[in-house]
């Protein structure tokens, strides 16, 4: 009964962070030597609150993101996860604080975000814009997320 | 020690350091985080905890963690500060399939325990840890061990996940003499306090987290040897149990030694966040049941219980800044049942803490945090009897710090 509650609970945040993803255009971004080519929300979150670290095809994951107290960053984990950022930074807190996780990569703006995932196999970042025009001149690509 | 690390964060701040750096080498890859932390506290009372009289009341701190990444399956971290070259430090182990994972740590392992974790100020947003269920007294206590850890994770497809880490080993405290009550000093000689293991401690933590909703349970099953010269003035009713001596004393000065020492320690907590705020409340619990220690007719305790409670709340005002208050408060049943039967007594309020804080940790910019706060206390159960003589302290008394951590 009690999972039950929290599948219903959660289901709305996730299609909201859905919903807000086609909305807001925010792109996933891999580097373009990666071999995945779209990543489900579930697997988003989990990668991002940093309980899986290793792509399906066995690559380690590196997560790039802008500092955790940015207002992009943020916005980006309440559509993508549904936290707020006190709840997320727990999580941080308990998961790579506590050296049981590696730490993810945290980069200045998104012109350094595309240029360190490009640099990266294994990494995955985000921008709010549609970076389709900067796929080349990064090495990057955009997962589809369904 | 201290300033080896000084040199080599010179050096690191030289270099713009202002992120997480990863050196790759033949064997994996590590990364290297940190932070550097000036800052201090008064309070208005003496030797609070001063673990170095020589340094003041500083809560300067160098912390370097290092994560190595040997492939996918083994890893291994080191968490090093100015105080202690080993803080935590652990080979891992795991295996993974699908969304559960299980893994083997080996080393000097951290309790994961989610809320309020005492990883250290750059970390926990908070320059003191509530001290109702974080008790600083007895140091490293609870939030350290030597020994082995199995682990079991899952991730459920609701997003909610769930921990469980089984361990064995040895607490690591930072002082032996903290594990005591103050009251035990006002009977007994405080440098006489011995507290060492008979046996491993088991310990199981859970952690079950679901969107913004995360609980923790934590437990430790000890058995330890205590020792400490007793030296008190008493009845001598106390020691015959013939109401003829009413009014008489005796001295008594004799080495007490309690082996297989029961001491069992829970924490529960849960911590919601919504919207702006976050509520954390947590419970502790810790039980001694030693067999009893008789001088003359009577016992010298046979069951000892601390119970502590902590609520804080948390707003993130803006992106930058976060303020928190809480209430905390702690009591103990030893001290006063046995003190106040002799003419050494200490106050009732020895035994037990209140405490309110207010706090706020300001992000200066992406690399650099201040954290001021304040505690208004009442009691001094946080204060170790190293620190502070329970018959004569004061009861009310306050403690005010300021931090800047530059996080790298």
């Amino acid at each position: 009964m009690a999972n039950k509650i929290y599948r219903i609970a959660i289901l709305p945040i996730l299609l909201y962070a859905l919903a807000s993803n086609a909305d807001e255009n925010i792109d996933i971004v891999v580097s373009k030597a990666n071999t995945i080519d779209h990543v489900s929300p579930e697997e988003i979150y989990d990668i991002f609150i940093f309980q899986n670290d290793v792509w399906n095809n066995g690559e380690p994951i590196t997560v790039i993101t802008l500092p955790l107290h940015s207002s992009e960053h943020r916005e980006f984990l309440y559509k993508y996860t549904g936290l707020n950022y006190l709840g997320y930074s727990r999580r941080f807190n308990n998961r790579i604080n506590s050296g049981r996780g590696r730490a993810p990569i945290i980069v200045k703006n998104y012109d350094e975000m595309l240029k360190t995932v490009g640099e990266h196999t294994g990494s995955v970042g985000y921008n709010e814009k549609t970076v389709t025009s900067l796929m080349e001149e990064y090495g990057i690509k955009v997962l589809e997320v369904y | 020690m201290r300033a080896i690390y000084k040199i080599i964060m010179a050096l690191l701040m030289a270099t713009n350091v202002n992120a997480l750096e990863t050196v790759k080498s033949a064997i994996g890859e590590t990364d290297i985080s940190g932070h550097v932390t000036v800052g201090g506290y008064f309070t208005t009372r003496n030797n609070f905890e001063a673990g170095d009289t020589t340094d003041g009341y500083d809560l300067n701190e160098i912390g370097v963690l290092l994560y190595h990444t040997f492939n996918n399956n083994f890893s291994a971290t080191l968490y090093s500060t100015s105080d202690f070259f080993v803080d935590y430090g652990f080979l891992q182990g795991r295996y993974t399939w699908l969304d559960t994972t299980i893994g083997l740590r080996v080393g000097r392992i951290n309790v994961s325990s989610g809320l309020f974790g005492g990883y250290g100020p750059h970390s926990d947003g908070m320059n003191f840890l509530p001290q109702g269920t974080s008790p600083s007294r007895v140091g490293r206590a609870f939030f350290r061990f030597d020994g082995v850890q199995g682990y079991y994770e899952q991730m459920f497809k609701d997003g909610s996940g769930l921990i469980l880490e089984a361990s064995y080993g040895e607490h690591v405290t930072d002082s032996v003499q903290g594990v005591y009550e103050p009251a035990f000093f006002a009977i007994f000689d405080g440098s006489t306090l011995t507290a060492n293991f008979s046996r491993p401690a088991f310990l199981l933590n859970v952690n079950y987290y679901v969107g913004n909703l995360e609980f923790i349970v934590n437990y430790s099953d000890m058995l330890g040897n205590l020792s400490g010269h007793y030296s008190n003035t008493i009845p001598l009713e106390f020691l015959t149990g013939d109401p003829a001596d009413v009014g008489q004393f005796v001295e008594i000065d004799e080495d007490i030694q309690s082996d297989d020492y029961p001491s069992k320690l829970l924490k529960v907590g849960v911590a919601y966040a919504v919207g702006n705020f976050e509520h954390a409340f947590t419970y502790f619990r810790w039980v001694d049941t030693p067999e009893p220690t008789y001088i003359g007719s009577s016992s010298l305790g046979d069951l000892y219980v601390s119970d502590g409670i902590s609520y804080i709340l948390r707003y993130a005002f803006n992106y930058d800044t976060i303020a928190y208050t809480g209430y905390t408060e702690y009591t103990s049943t030893f001290g006063n049942e046995q003190i106040n039967i002799a003419l050494k007594s200490a106050p009732d309020w020895v035994d037990r803490g209140q405490s309110i804080m207010l706090g706020v940790k300001y992000q200066v910019s992406d690399s650099l945090q201040v954290i001021a706060e304040s505690h208004f206390n009442k009691g001094g159960i946080y204060l170790s009897g190293e620190f502070q003589d329970p018959v004569t302290a004061v009861e009310y008394w306050n403690l005010h710090s300021i931090t800047a951590s530059f996080l790298f």
